[in-house]
């Protein structure tokens, strides 16, 4: 790496490594100064905190304070001498509005020096010394803060430990404050317990987040006189625990002799430890001492937010510096040694005329230049060296082409001859023939492989024979050849999956005897290779050669493996077809045998149906004898049941010989008029047969005169109106049916108007669906297969038309279509479009 | 306009002279035959088994104009009875119409191929028959069902 990088970089990187080095010992001073800045900012935090403790404390003692005046303004107001019972239910009245969490106990001093002394904290004092009242003992009144409060009357804090009643004895911090009332003065006082107030200290510190900032650092609180009342965090040690008032007291006095610092720390030697700590303090309002100290080793040093912006200016110098170096250096050495650098490249690119300049001076830059100018007259021999060779060369390369083009000329006749027999193979799925193309792709094995016999085998479809489908052998065209599956050559090549190559076939134990019978085999040199399909030989190509020719080589092996596997998909593909076919064959067949069986079973129906029909439209219009009003209404009720389930029957059958593809049509140039006259005739024997009779339904025929002749299968062209028409009968209660039939442009328009209950738009979709029905069909309960309209529109279709639709619900509804004037030779055949009403009957079946 | 009454277009045609023989062998066909021959005022013979039709033809005076084949008779067919018909001098030229609860679209084809001249399938249709009677007679072109 190094040694690839130009002078004139390597100048600016080391000069750059001066001044990185210069700005890392900058830095580091820095830092340092600012370290104490840092510490400075710790400790004052710190300090901080503890004048927050000690703000705390105050309002602690205060609050203490509040609560004694507070008594003693209520006892200036009452009588506390007399009556002791009376002077408890003031006191307990006064508890009761002003609790007071710290104080455990009340005392009043009364103006004849008893004293009544309430507990009200501590529930393991008897009831009895709940309230007490007492004679004041020598020492409680000897108490020196307490004879200063009943002198001067001043307030006081004091502490002690002294024994009340006769047994407990209670270390407590207490506050005094004289009272007057017309019985005279007298002090209250009210006790913290020690024990209280400590844990209450504690509380604050940890409140206040002081005891967190130091580890081994501690808190002290000393009263006016020096004695030590609380102390939290202290280490713990037998020395400290047996020696604490006098290590206290030590710490006092050190704390005197030391200079307070700007930030009103004093640092001084922690007597309990024996290490270097700071100690910050403060005077609570009564006068004690409140400090907290912590050990200098505490001290956080300089996080990275102080760190960074120093960085930042050290390496913006630091770009500053690179910038001046870099303009340095490239005047004096960068440009020269970019103007030879520049020189160099030239006479690589072969220009040779270059002059070299600073050859004249001194330093390594003149060495430089002296040295390219060597290489540049060095390089001047060489090149006409150089061109002498490449001419010889030349000539060499020239051979060698044409050797190659010849070469791939020949590749590419192969390639020609490959895709000739992958062309031939795509046949085989296109026209699923399969031994024609077997045959010709054995021709081209013959030419292509220069062999004499080339034979294809393939598994038969249960897998257990093999056939010889083609072969060059003319005495086994034309026979059906099967072997067993693993017999023979083929058979081996087969069970094995790998391609086989035989010396001497006649001696090839696996051969199989029969095949050539007294003949000689064709061949004596051979080879197979399996088709494969998937991972799977579908069969086997088998080549030979007589024994005078050449063996088989690994590339022949190689290229005929190439041609099975070109083959064997579409083979595959072939075989796969004609299962295929034979399975479809079969569907259908099996289609139309049902069809054929509805045939023949509609025959049985129609039989019984003819003697109903008739016989019962024959009595209902009284060739039978005279029949009643309500015989003739029954009689009417029954025909059309029998015609209903024979129209069913008939629409179940052609919808059948739809699906089988064997509906046909009869086409034949037919009159209009004679199918119209049959149509309208039937639609007013349907009005009539309606029941009730409805004599609001009025049939209108409005017909063209001069329809020619329509080329049709009249009648299922007269299936299709009868059955427009009888819906129009079922659907209209009153109004108009109009069967209009025009002449137009390209043929005959022939529409079915009603002025019935209509169609809804949603219901369109289900109309030419088989088997569906519409809703309002349902809900009026209207006779019907659900069959007419897709068979009427089926025969429509074959017919070159399309039924059309136009619908207003609640108005009517019209059905219409055209039928062209079709020429005579212009013959529809009905198979083709058979998928039509197919894609009809099975979008239906949803 | 053409109104429903189209009646009087094939009245020309006098169906209560018309002498035809039904061939049918089922009970309740025959008897529906011989109701709508009746209703029509048409003088029909009824052969029951479909043998001997061309004797009972030639026994009929007049002889018949028209003859209606059942195509499935218990020992014979109406097209092998057609054929009888067809190679009988007198009888060739008659008006012979399948009468039938066959499948149309299988039989009319088989029929046209025999040489029926017309086609009415079962169940017959009181109010279209006569017209399709008279249609036949006429020459027309009649292969329908019901």
């Amino acid at each position: 790496m190094w040694k690839n990088v130009s002078i004139g970089t390597k100048l600016v990187l080391v000069v750059l490594g001066v001044n990185a080095i210069v700005l890392l010992v900058v830095g580091i001073i820095a830092t340092t100064s600012s370290n104490s800045t840092l510490r400075n900012q710790a400790l004052s935090r710190f300090a901080n905190k503890n004048a927050e403790a000690v703000n705390s404390l105050n309002m602690r003692l205060v609050d203490i304070q509040e609560s004694a005046v507070q008594l003693a303004n209520k006892l200036s107001m009452i009588a506390t001498l007399n009556n002791s019972t009376d002077l408890r239910d003031d006191v307990e009245g006064f508890l009761a509005q002003n609790p007071h969490h710290l104080i455990q106990r009340y005392n009043i001093v009364r103006p004849d020096e008893t004293i009544a002394s309430m507990n009200v904290v501590d529930p393991m004092v008897a009831d009895d010394d709940i309230w007490r009242v007492w004679q004041s003992s020598p020492t409680v009144l000897q108490n020196a803060t307490l004879q200063a409060v009943s002198q001067n009357g001043n307030p006081s804090w004091f502490f002690q430990t002294e024994t009340y009643f006769d047994t407990q004895k209670i270390a407590s911090i207490s506050y005094a404050i004289q009272y007057e009332n017309p019985d005279g003065k007298g002090i209250v006082w009210v006790d913290v317990p020690l024990s209280v107030f400590q844990s209450e200290v504690g509380q604050i510190l940890n409140n206040k987040g002081l005891l967190a900032e130091t580890v081994n650092g501690y808190s002290l609180l000393f009263n006016a006189s020096g004695t030590l009342l609380t102390a939290h965090n202290l280490p713990e040690n037998d020395t400290i625990t047996a020696n604490l008032p006098a290590i206290a007291t030590e710490l006092l006095v050190r704390l005197d002799a030391a200079t307070p610092m700007t930030t009103g720390l004093i640092s001084l030697r922690d007597p309990f430890l024996e290490q270097d700590e700071f100690v910050t303090q403060a005077k609570l309002l009564n006068g004690w001492l409140f400090l907290s100290a912590m050990p200098l080793n505490e001290i956080p040093v300089l996080p990275v937010q102080i760190f960074a912006p120093i960085l930042l200016v050290s390496l913006l110098g630091l770009a500053i510096l690179f910038e001046i170096t870099l303009r340095m250096v490239s005047r004096t050495v960068v440009r020269p040694l970019m103007r030879l650098s520049a020189a160099a490249a030239e006479i690589g690119s072969g220009d040779l005329r270059q002059r070299i300049i600073y050859q004249e001076r001194k330093d390594e830059i003149g060495q430089v230049a002296q040295a390219l100018e060597a290489m540049k007259s060095n390089l001047t021999h060489s090149y006409d060296e150089l061109s002498r060779w490449s001419r010889t060369l030349e000539d060499r390369v020239n051979v060698r082409t044409r050797e190659l083009d010849a070469a791939l000329n020949k590749a590419d006749a192969n390639a020609a001859e490959l895709r000739a027999v992958y062309d031939e193979s795509l046949l085989v799925v296109r026209e699923a023939q399969l031994r024609p193309v077997l045959n010709a792709f054995v021709t081209r094995i013959l030419t292509l492989l220069d062999v004499s016999y080339c034979g294809v085998w393939l598994l038969n479809d249960e897998r257990e024979k093999l056939q010889l489908v083609a072969t060059s052998d003319e005495a086994h065209r034309n026979q059906t050849i099967t072997i067993n599956r693993t017999e023979g050559l083929a058979g081996q090549t087969v069970l094995f999956g790998t391609p086989i190559v035989i010396e001497d076939y006649l001696n090839y134990p696996n051969r199989t005897l029969s095949l050539y019978g007294d003949r000689p085999a064709p061949f004596q040199k051979a080879m197979a290779v399996p088709l494969m399909f998937v991972g799977r030989a579908i069969g086997a190509v088998v080549v030979g050669r007589p024994s005078t020719s050449w063996s088989f080589t690994e590339k022949e092996e190689r290229l005929l493996t190439l041609f099975a596997n070109l083959v064997s998909p579409s083979v595959r593909n072939a075989q796969l077809f004609v299962q295929l076919n034979e399975a479809v064959f079969e569907a259908e067949r099996a289609n139309q045998v049902k069809t054929r069986f509805l045939a023949s079973v509609t025959h049985e129906l129609r039989t019984p149906l003819n003697l109903i029909i008739n016989n019962m439209d024959f009595m209902r219009i009284g060739a039978f004898g005279a029949v009643t009003e309500e015989q003739t209404t029954r009689l009417n009720q029954t025909v059309r049941s029998a015609e209903h389930l024979l129209y069913l029957i008939n629409d179940l059958l052609d919808v059948s010989k739809i699906d089988a593809g064997e509906m046909q049509l009869f086409k034949q140039p037919a009159d209009v008029y004679t199918m119209l006259e049959d149509v309208i005739d039937n639609t007013q024997s349907l009005l009539e047969k309606l029941e009730p009779r409805s004599d609001d339904v009025e049939f209108v025929a409005d017909i063209d005169e001069g329809i020619p002749e329509l080329f049709m299968d009249v009648r299922r062209m007269r299936q299709v109106l009868t059955n427009l028409l009888s819906n129009a009968v079922k659907f209209t209660d009153k109004g108009t049916i109009l069967l209009r039939v025009t002449r137009e442009e390209t043929g005959v328009r022939f529409s079915v108007t009603d002025t019935g209950m209509g169609i809804p738009s949603e219901e369109m979709p289900k109309l030419f669906a088989a088997f569906e029905r519409t809703r309002q069909a349902k809900e009026h309960n209207i006779e019907g297969t659900g069959l007419g309209l897709p068979i009427s529109q089926y025969l429509v279709r074959q017919h070159g038309g399309e039924i059309l639709v136009d619908s207003i619900a609640e108005k009517g509804s019209t059905f219409w279509f055209v039928l062209p004037y079709a020429k005579a030779d212009d013959t529809i055949e009905s198979r083709k479009t058979d998928t039509q009403i197919l894609a009809i009957l099975s979008s239906s079946s949803k | 306009m053409e109104n429903a009454g189209t009646e009087a277009m094939s009245q020309d045609v006098d169906l209560s002279k018309l002498n035809a023989l039904v061939v049918e062998d089922d009970a309740g066909g025959m008897a529906i035959i011989g109701v709508m021959m009746r209703y029509l005022g048409i003088k029909a013979y009824i052969n029951t088994t479909g043998e001997d039709v061309v004797t009972m033809a030639h026994a009929m005076q007049p002889p018949p104009d028209i003859i209606f084949l059942d195509l499935n008779l218990p020992r014979t067919t109406g097209y092998e009875i057609l054929k009888l018909i067809r190679a009988d001098s007198k009888m060739k030229s008659v008006t012979v119409v399948a009468v039938t609860a066959q499948d149309a679209d299988t039989e009319i084809p088989k029929c046209k191929e025999a040489g029926f001249d017309a086609y009415i399938g079962k169940p017959i249709s009181r109010m279209r028959f006569p017209r399709q009677l008279r249609r036949i007679l006429k020459g027309e072109a009649v292969w329908e069902t019901y």
